[in-house]
Order: structure tokens, then C-alpha cells, then sequence
């Protein structure tokens, strides 16, 4: 466990550094993916990567980056995982984890070429009989400055079966950003592979909701928490994500079978598969849309539902997503659109998933706002005159899930604490599990050292909802970390 | 269950290398008795009793093997199963090996925990029986097994969503991949606090426009109070919920199939929509037939004949609706239900069209219960009854008691226009086909049955031939009855069976008249004074001559009475009498 965390040294910022370090990496892997080493996009983000290495050889011997639990440290140091960071870093983590290692180790005088070759090995060992013979194949290729570091030397499945026993907050937190970060690297290949095949892969839409849905029974909630994460790269999956683990712990709520947390969950993740056929700037248009945009963006319900029959079998999971895709913005007072006619009602699980999707959209950040709305203006909106347009028990179902104060908002309690909401408490939804931020003395906790609410205490209660912009707070990076 | 990605399972299963050689060797023979049970409930039906026994003892090996070992750790690799680190079933062939379908949906390994139970060992045994067989539906084995949410069993696995960047495309790269909106589009809002909690916040506007695709409404600052509320209804109104839900999904899947292929199509759908829904709807056809749901089947025929030019292809879809597999499946379901839902199933032949005569007639063929062949066949006589020629290919269909069938109907249909079909069916090598058509004969006239009835006496056996005989019967006819006297006239007359004989006089009886008399008179008075063995047929003869009624015939009697032949006088006596008594 030699790369485990110890004092940082002076100099360079490793923390910074290996922020930079997991992007390019990150980009660098993904590209050799795609494009051969001789192509000019790959060359590209070889020569960014380099240099970033130099950077860190210009202090240290070495650039060891590992994944120990759900983090990334280099040389050392905990990578922090902020908001613009946090798509790359567990898409490194995956690739760390499908390879079966605990992490790379790039030495000074590594050359140009040498990474080169070791990322054509490295690459092609995703396959599982590659991946167990990937210190043979780096010997083979006479690289010598780049190491893998194996899995089994920093016991990172002992720790991860400690995780995984582990009752505490923060290993519940580590559970749920494990499987929220799986899940939504796992939705980004369900999508392009609907988009490459013009349907959804049911099979793998189903092995990315069982995680959640296992964890969501445990009445662990922190993976809503991470609902609230909305500035980052991979929000457009994420946002998917969401979808699921907000309608799963809705369908927990309102008393649903393991089985049908699971189909729902399925539901949600394919709900918006729908603006895939949307043309690309209407759905990026930040101003009202024309009545003719309009008229393609109320297209995408119905092109959801045909895209998902397209998948073969008539089960019921493939029924209730179509269905949920056809009626997510269809609403329970039979408003709402595609119009079907009166007879047509919005089926249950469509109620979830509309309620879940609206939620998570109007809090979206890119939502056409200066000020991204906070999950509690959200949650205002739907408590608010429109809320005839849902069932009241899945409302009811939604705010037990959340909390009144979901995860992201800034709350100033009774006793002069501010604080940002991480994760909703199942038993009080007015006692939301918190990190403080501010002491009523006007002294914030150390980053290093948080102080968590888990939950809030019984004697404090919320007194006032505060702007995070005003003072400064960045809700996401504090949400990611 | 426990299902864990990569990191492990929580049992607490003997590590690699530490186990005693005797656990390894009571793995080892589980896991050969495993791969058995699956080869075996693959070859044969459930109910097969070497599927039974196989797993019943693999349920209680399964149990003594964890009892007396405690937790066992099986790991799969691409071709072997392994056990602290000792290989216990290396792949014999491609088709024997056990580890390939744990290993290829990513199950790298199965800990067995004590307290397993048997029906945990049989939803392991049917996960597997389902990835290993021919039907794969959406599920995976990692898939099953967390449905099947085995308490006692730990499964590790490698994550689903693999190579995340492997299916980088253009569209992707570019961005296009539903996109979420950038930039700004409006003022923020007064940097005021937001609403907070109950009274304290002022109310704010909400961000005025859309948000995403959502139209935003007013806000409220009575969160609080608004949940309260909720909260108060919220016991009923969960009831309520769960009640809809539950019976949203008691509904059979193709009718929800339909239901909803019937509402996209009323939402808006265009001309490429229905398109798509024209690929779609044959599948929900097909699960319909296959689920006896004759209603639904029928409205997505319809559905689909509506729909504008598509692949869809009635012909191919009656191809393959008349497939013996096909249609197997359908009497299967037909069987099970009750006469109601026939008449489904008879609307459905009906909106099929023309090749619904033949579905009708292959299911009627092929049903094993009284109700349902009877009212299928009384449904295809309706259909045909006024182009009973429809009917004709049956005729030569090389299954005897299918053309018995078609005969049956051909009989209910009756009239002229089934005579040629009944003439056809008479050559038929089959006894009990030609037989029906003579029972089927009954409903045409006798003038225009008459030839294929005496027809039908040649090769005719006993049975058919006195039923013949008894459908001649039916009027008088001089050609018949001389036809008929010929019988008595031939040598082998005699040796014909007494029911034949006694047919023959009967007929001759009924269809005779005074064409008849002067032959009948003969036989009367066949014979010489030493032959005995005639006096019972002249007794029938003499009978004959009574009951066939003309003048003539009772004058030749009288006649008779003065014969110097004691029999002769007899029988004329006897039929005389007889003839009196009726009087």
C-alpha cells in the first residue's frame, strides 16, 4: 500500500496536477479507442498528456496515480473530484477496474513513444483474457518507465469488501458514488449504442438499475444526494441516471416489489431516449423555442416509445418503458402532450418517471437561467398551483425521497449554522443530512475535515434558504468531493 | 443475494488454496451433479421423472455440501470451474462446458452460503436452463440470478457497462448526443434569499419560460404546508396507487402491447410512425396467437391492415399461421379455453379472410376436445356454406380423419353443391371417411345421392354397407330396387353376411315396386322339393313382395297360396299375414 496518502510535499500542487493528469489520461484512452496512434487527434492528446507529465517530473521522480476505494491519488495525494473533473475521474476509475488494476505508474524519462506503445497494450486489455496477461504484453512491448500497479497492492478489493460491510455515512457515501459514477458511465454506452443501433440494449439498462435498486432497499439515500450533482460533462447521462434513482426511491416509497424498482428504474434510464432524434440545436437552444421547434421537441416522447419497440419480446419491462417514454410529459389531469385522447390515462410508472424528470429538469443547470434553480425552488415549483398535474400520492412520494430540502440547498439552521444539504433522511424529511459550511461563529470547517450532519441533529431545524451564489458556495464541487 | 461487482461477496467463503482436500472433492461431485441436472432438464420435459430425481438430489447435495463444509467459493473462468484454486469441471467440449455461460455474462464467481434453501437451488438451476437455452429472452445470467434474489448466494461480476468509450461515434464526438441547452437566455432573478421555510420567505417569481421541455408554473412557499397535506392523504392515495398499479399489470402483455401501439398511434403519429408501428405490431400479433389472446390479435390485424403500405405481408403472416408449430400453439390455447372465447378465436379466422378456413380447419384437426372441434367445425360450415367448394383441397389431405372432418361439414352444409366434394371423398381408402360421406349424404337429395350411395357399396364392408343400404331406403326408386334385386340373384347372395342379407331385403322392400315383382316372384318360387336351404330366404323374399305394396305384388302372393310347394305356401302365409297385422 505504498500509495497511500502521506503529507504532500512543496512545490507542486499534486492536487491540481492530478486533476489535470486524470483529464488528459482520461481523454488520452478514450481516444485510443477510436483512432490509431498515427492519427492526429490521438498524437494530439499524447503531446497534452506529456506535458502534463513533465509538469509533475519537474518536482517528482514519478507520476503514480491509483484508485484506492472510490478515489484517485497521485503520488499520494487525494485527487479531488470537482464538478468540471468528475465524468473523466470514475470514467478512469471504470477503466482502472476493467482492467483489474489498482493503478499506473509513469516514471521519469518515460518517452513519447513508450507511451505510445503502452497505450496500445493498455487500451486492447479491456478484453478480460488480455487484461490477465497485460504484464506480459507490457514486457513484450520493452516498456519500462510506465508500471501497472496491480490491484492486489493496495488490497483495493479488501477495501472495497470492508465498503461494502461498512454501516457508516461515509461508507454509504462511497457505496452510492460508486454505483451512481458506474451507472452513469454504463447509460452513456446504453445511449450510444441506441444510437448506433436505433435500440436501446435492454440487458445492459438492466444490470446498471440493480445496483441502485439494491442500494436504495438498504434505505441508503445518499445516491439521491448525488442527483443534485448537475454541473459536469456527463450530466446528459446523468441526468438519465437520476431519472432512475429518483423514480426507484419513489417506487420504494410508495411500497413497489424489488422487481418492479428494477423495471421502473429501467424505465427512467430509457425515459428521454426519445431526443436522440431531436435535432441537435433545438435541444441546445437556450431561448423559447418557435412553434416549429416546439412541434420536434413534442416529437420525442412518441420517438422514444418507437425507438424501444424496436427492442425484441413483449416483457414487461420493455412495456413499461414505452409507455413511460411515451407519457413522461403527459400529465396525471390528462394534460400535458403527446395528446392520445381522453380515454388514454398516464399509466403509474409514467407518473413516477414524469414527476422524476421534471424534478430533475428544472434544476437542471443549463436550464436557461443566469442562476441555475436550486432543488428546493424545484421542489416549490411542484408543491406549487401546478401540482394538480400529479398523482398526489407520487408527489408525496417524491418529497419523502428528497426531503423538503433536497440535496444542494443551502439552508441557514436555527442555530445559525449554514449548511448544504448532501443527502435526504428518510426518517424527517425536515432533517436532511448536511455538511457544514458555516459556524454560527462564521468559521467553516476545514475542507480536509468536514463536519457532517448525519443527520441533521434533532434540535436544529431549518430557518432560511439561502441563495448558494450569494456567498460564494459552489454546491456541486462540495457535492462531487 | 448478494450481488457485487468485481469487489467480492461478502460470505465468508475459505480463500483460494485453503481448502481441505475433501471439501474440494465434495465440490468437485457437486458441480458434476449440477452439470447433469442441466444436461438432463434441457433433454427432457420437467415432469420427465429423471429431471425430477436429478433435482432432488441436487437440491439435497447442495444442502449437505455447505453443511458440511461451510461456505464454498465456485469461480468461473472461460472454460473451467474452479474451487480453491483446483479445477473441477475443465470444458469437455464446446458443448460441455459448464463455466462458459457463467463467464461469458460476466459471473466470475458463486459462493454457495449454509441455510441455502431448495427452491434457491432450483431458481439457480432455471437461470442457467435460460441462458443456456435456445430462447434467450432480455436477460443475462447476472440479470436472472439478481431476479431470482437468491438469499444464500453470492455472485460476483464484472460491471455491465464495459468499454464506456469503445462505441465513441461521430454524432458523439460532435456533441449531438442529446445535448442539454447552453448558454443564457434570460436576467437572473433579485439577489434575494430564496423562499424559506414556511412564513420567513417572500415568495418569488418562478424563472419565467421553459425549463428543458417543461413548462414551469407559480411557485409556493407553503412547502411545509403543502407536504402536510400530502402527508395527511397520503395512506389512501398510496392504497389507491399501488391498487392501479397492481392492476395495470395484471393486464396481459399484449393487450398493454396493443393498448399502447394503438396510442401512439393516436398521438400524433406520422406517416414514418406508422411505419415503425407496422414492424412493431406483427410482434404483438404473434404474442397474442401465442397468448389465445383472440381479441387483441384481431385488432392488431385490423390495426395493421390500416396501416399504410409497410413490410407487413398477409400472405407471409398466413404462411406462417398455418405452420403446424404454429398452429399446435393455437389449438393448445383453444383446448384450454373456455366456448366463450371461441367465438374470439372465430372472428379472428374470420378478419384473417379467406386462409381463416384453412387455420380454422388445421386447429379443428388438430384439437383433442369435443367442444372445441365443434364449434369450430360448425363455424367453417358457416363460413363455406355458401362456396362449399372452398372446402375441396381438404379433400385430398393425407390425414383420413381430416377429410372425415371436412366430410362432417360438407353433411351440414348438404344440398347439391356438396355432391361432387362427397363424390370425391368417396374414393377415399378410408372406411370411416367413406362412411361419413354416406352419413353426410343423408342431407342431399336422394335422387342426386343415389349414385354415389350405390357407388359407395363397392369394397363397402358390412357397416357401411347396410348404412348405404339404409340411405337407399329412404324413397322408392325402380333402378335402385332392381339393383338391388340383383343381389339376391347372385351366387354369393348366400354367403353374404345376415345383416347384409337382411339390408338387402329391407331395401328392396322400400325402394321396390312392380318392376321388382315378377323377379321376386322368381326367387319366391326358386328351388325344387328337396332343397331346404332356401326357406328363409323365402320367407324374406315373400316378405319383400308384402311390404314393397303394389297390387301386383299382393297378387303374386296370392298366387303363391295355391303353389303345390308346401314352403312356397309358407312364406306366402306368413308375409300375407304380416301384411294383414300392419293393416
Amino acid at each position: 500500500m505504498s500509495e497511500l496518502p502521506h503529507d504532500p510535499p512543496d512545490g507542486i500542487d499534486l492536487d491540481a496536477a492530478g486533476g489535470s493528469l486524470v483529464l488528459r489520461l482520461s481523454a488520452l484512452m478514450r481516444t485510443a479507442r477510436t483512432y490509431d496512434v498515427s492519427n492526429q487527434a490521438f498524437r494530439r492528446q499524447l503531446t497534452d498528456f506529456a506535458a502534463v507529465l513533465r509538469q509533475v517530473f519537474a518536482e517528482e521522480d514519478e507520476a503514480t496515480i491509483v484508485v484506492v476505494e472510490t478515489y484517485l491519488y497521485l503520488n499520494g495525494v487525494r485527487i479531488r473530484a470537482h464538478s468540471a473533473l468528475v465524468g473523466a475521474y470514475h470514467a478512469l476509475i471504470g477503466d482502472f477496474e476493467r482492467r483489474q488494476v489498482g493503478g499506473l505508474r509513469f516514471l521519469a524519462g518515460v518517452s513519447d513513444s513508450e507511451i505510445e506503445r503502452f497505450f496500445q497494450v493498455f487500451v486492447a486489455a479491456e478484453d478480460a483474457a488480455l487484461a490477465e496477461r497485460l504484464h506480459e504484453a507490457l514486457a513484450e512491448a520493452a516498456i519500462e518507465h510506465v508500471q501497472v500497479v496491480p490491484a492486489s497492492e493496495l488490497d483495493a478489493d479488501d477495501l472495497a469488501r470492508e465498503l461494502e460491510e461498512q454501516h457508516t455515512p461515509q461508507a454509504e457515501r462511497a457505496r452510492a458514488r460508486k454505483v451512481f459514477w458506474r451507472a452513469v458511465h454504463g447509460t452513456r454506452k446504453v445511449l450510444l449504442r441506441t444510437r448506433q443501433n436505433g435500440r436501446p440494449d435492454l440487458r445492459q439498462a438492466k444490470r446498471l438499475v440493480q445496483p441502485i435498486v439494491d442500494n436504495i432497499m438498504k434505505h441508503e439515500y445518499s445516491i439521491v444526494g448525488l442527483t443534485a450533482l448537475k454541473e459536469h460533462d456527463e450530466y446528459t447521462y446523468a441526468h438519465c441516471v437520476n431519472v432512475a434513482v429518483l423514480s426507484i426511491t419513489m417506487g420504494q416509497q410508495l411500497g413497489l416489489s424489488r422487481q418492479a424498482l428494477a423495471d421502473l428504474g429501467v424505465a427512467g434510464l430509457l425515459h428521454d431516449l426519445g431526443k436522440m432524434s431531436v435535432p441537435g440545436d433545438v435541444l441546445r437552444k437556450p431561448g423559447a423555442l418557435s412553434s416549429e421547434e416546439w412541434a420536434l421537441m413534442r416529437r420525442h416522447p412518441i420517438e422514444g416509445a418507437l425507438m424501444i419497440s424496436r427492442m425484441p419480446g413483449l416483457s414487461t419491462v420493455m412495456l413499461d418503458s414505452m409507455r413511460a417514454c411515451l407519457e413522461h410529459h403527459m400529465n396525471y389531469n390528462l394534460t400535458g402532450y403527446p395528446e392520445v385522447g381522453l380515454e388514454w390515462g398516464q399509466a403509474t410508472m409514467s407518473r413516477i418517471v414524469a414527476l422524476s424528470d421534471c424534478f430533475d429538469a428544472i434544476t437542471a443547470h443549463r436550464a436557461y437561467h443566469k442562476r441555475p434553480m436550486t432543488a428546493f425552488e424545484g421542489l416549490q415549483i411542484l408543491l406549487g398551483p401546478n401540482r394538480v398535474n400529479f398523482d398526489p400520492a407520487v408527489l408525496w412520494a417524491l418529497v419523502r425521497s428528497v426531503g423538503l430540502y433536497p440535496a444542494g440547498t443551502v439552508l441557514q439552521t436555527s442555530s445559525g449554522h449554514v449548511v448544504l444539504c448532501t443527502s435526504p433522511n428518510p426518517q424527517d424529511v425536515t432533517r436532511p443530512h448536511c455538511r457544514v459550511l458555516v459556524r454560527p461563529d462564521g468559521v467553516s470547517p476545514e475542507d480536509d475535515e468536514p463536519e457532517m450532519w448525519d443527520p441533521m441533529p434533532p434540535g436544529e431545524r431549518a430557518h432560511r434558504v439561502l441563495f448558494p451564489e450569494e456567498h460564494g458556495i459552489s454546491t456541486s464541487d462540495l457535492l462531487a468531493a | 443475494m448478494n450481488t457485487s461487482a468485481r469487489a467480492g461477496g461478502t460470505s465468508a467463503a475459505q480463500s483460494p488454496g485453503a481448502l481441505p482436500a475433501p471439501a474440494i472433492k465434495a465440490a468437485g461431485s457437486w458441480v458434476t451433479m449440477l452439470a447433469r441436472t442441466l444436461k438432463t432438464c434441457r433433454l427432457y420435459d420437467a415432469g420427465n421423472p429423471a429431471v425430477v430425481r436429478f433435482r432432488d438430489e441436487l437440491r439435497q447435495a447442495t444442502h449437505q455440501l455447505v453443511e458440511a463444509h461451510g461456505a464454498l467459493k465456485f469461480r468461473f473462468t472461460r472454460d473451467d470451474v474452479l474451487c480453491g484454486e483446483q479445477s473441477l469441471y475443465p470444458a469437455r467440449s464446446r458443448d460441455d462446458n459448464l463455466a462458459y455461460p457463467f463467464h461469458r455474462d460476466g459471473v466470475r464467481s458463486l459462493t454457495l452460503n449454509p441455510g441455502i434453501e431448495p427452491g434457491e437451488v432450483d431458481l439457480l438451476v432455471d437461470s442457467l436452463l435460460a441462458v443456456t437455452g435456445t430462447h434467450l429472452d432480455d436477460g443475462d445470467l447476472v440479470t436472472l440470478l439478481w431476479e431470482a434474489d437468491l438469499r444464500h448466494v453470492d455472485v460476483e461480476f464484472v460491471p455491465a457497462e464495459g468499454d464506456v468509450g469503445s462505441t465513441t461515434s461521430a454524432a458523439e464526438a460532435e456533441g449531438a448526443l442529446m445535448p442539454w441547452p447552453e448558454g443564457e437566455d434570460e436576467e437572473p432573478p433579485a439577489p434575494e434569499a430564496a423562499p424559506a421555510p414556511q412564513a420567513q420567505a417572500p415568495a418569488t417569481t418562478a424563472p419565467s419560460g421553459r425549463s428543458e421541455d417543461w413548462l414551469l408554473g407559480d411557485v409556493t412557499v407553503e412547502v411545509e404546508a403543502t407536504y402536510a397535506e400530502l402527508d395527511t392523504l397520503a395512506p389512501g392515495e398510496t392504497e389507491r396507487f399501488r391498487r392501479e398499479f397492481a392492476a395495470e399489470h395484471k393486464v396481459p402483455g399484449v393487450i398493454a402491447a396493443l393498448a399502447i401501439a394503438t396510442a401512439c398511434l393516436h398521438a400524433e403519429a406520422r406517416a414514418e410512425d406508422q411505419g415503425e408501428l407496422a414492424a412493431f405490431l406483427p410482434r404483438v400479433l404473434r404474442g397474442a396467437l401465442s397468448a389465445g389472446a383472440w381479441n387483441e390479435a384481431r385488432e392488431a390485424l385490423r390495426t395493421l391492415r390500416a396501416l399504410p403500405a409497410s413490410a407487413w405481408s398477409n400472405e407471409t403472416f398466413v404462411q406462417e399461421l398455418l405452420q403446424p408449430v404454429a398452429v399446435a400453439q393455437v389449438v393448445e390455447r383453444l383446448d384450454q379455453q373456455e366456448p366463450a372465447a371461441l367465438g374470439a378465436f372465430i372472428a379472428l379466422a374470420a378478419e384473417v379472410g379467406d386462409a381463416g378456413v384453412d387455420w380454422m380447419t388445421l386447429s379443428l384437426s388438430e384439437s383433442q376436445r369435443h367442444g372445441t372441434r365443434q364449434v369450430l367445425a360448425e363455424a367453417i360450415a358457416a363460413t363455406c356454406r355458401e362456396n362449399p367448394e372452398r372446402l375441396a383441397p381438404w379433400l385430398s389431405d393425407q390425414r383420413w380423419y381430416v377429410v372425415r372432418n371436412i366430410v362432417h361439414i360438407l353433411g351440414w352444409i348438404g344440398g347439391p353443391g356438396v355432391v361432387g366434394l362427397l363424390q370425391v371423398a368417396l374414393r377415399n381408402p378410408e372406411a370411416r371417411v367413406r362412411s361419413q360421406v354416406v352419413a353426410a349424404l343423408a342431407q342431399v337429395d336422394l335422387k342426386l345421392a343415389r349414385p354415389l350411395l350405390v357407388r359407395a357399396l363397392e369394397g363397402a364392408d358390412t357397416r357401411l354397407f347396410c348404412q348405404v343400404l339404409s340411405r337407399l331406403s329412404g324413397a322408392r326408386d325402380p333402378a335402385t330396387a332392381r339393383f338391388l334385386v340383383a343381389f339376391l340373384q347372385q351366387e354369393r347372395f348366400a354367403q353374404r353376411p345376415g345383416e347384409e342379407r337382411r339390408a338387402i331385403y329391407a331395401a328392396i322392400a322400400s325402394t321396390g315396386g312392380d318392376e321388382v315383382v315378377s323377379d321376386l316372384e322368381e326367387e319366391l318360387v326358386r328351388g325344387n322339393w328337396f332343397d331346404r336351404s332356401l326357406e328363409i330366404h323365402r320367407h324374406n323374399v315373400a316378405r319383400c313382395l308384402a311390404r314393397s305394396g303394389p297390387a301386383s305384388a299382393r297378387a303374386t302372393l296370392e298366387r303363391a297360396l295355391q303353389s303345390k310347394r308346401t314352403p312356397v305356401r309358407q312364406a306366402a302365409v306368413a308375409a300375407l299375414n304380416t301384411l294383414r297385422e300392419a293393416a
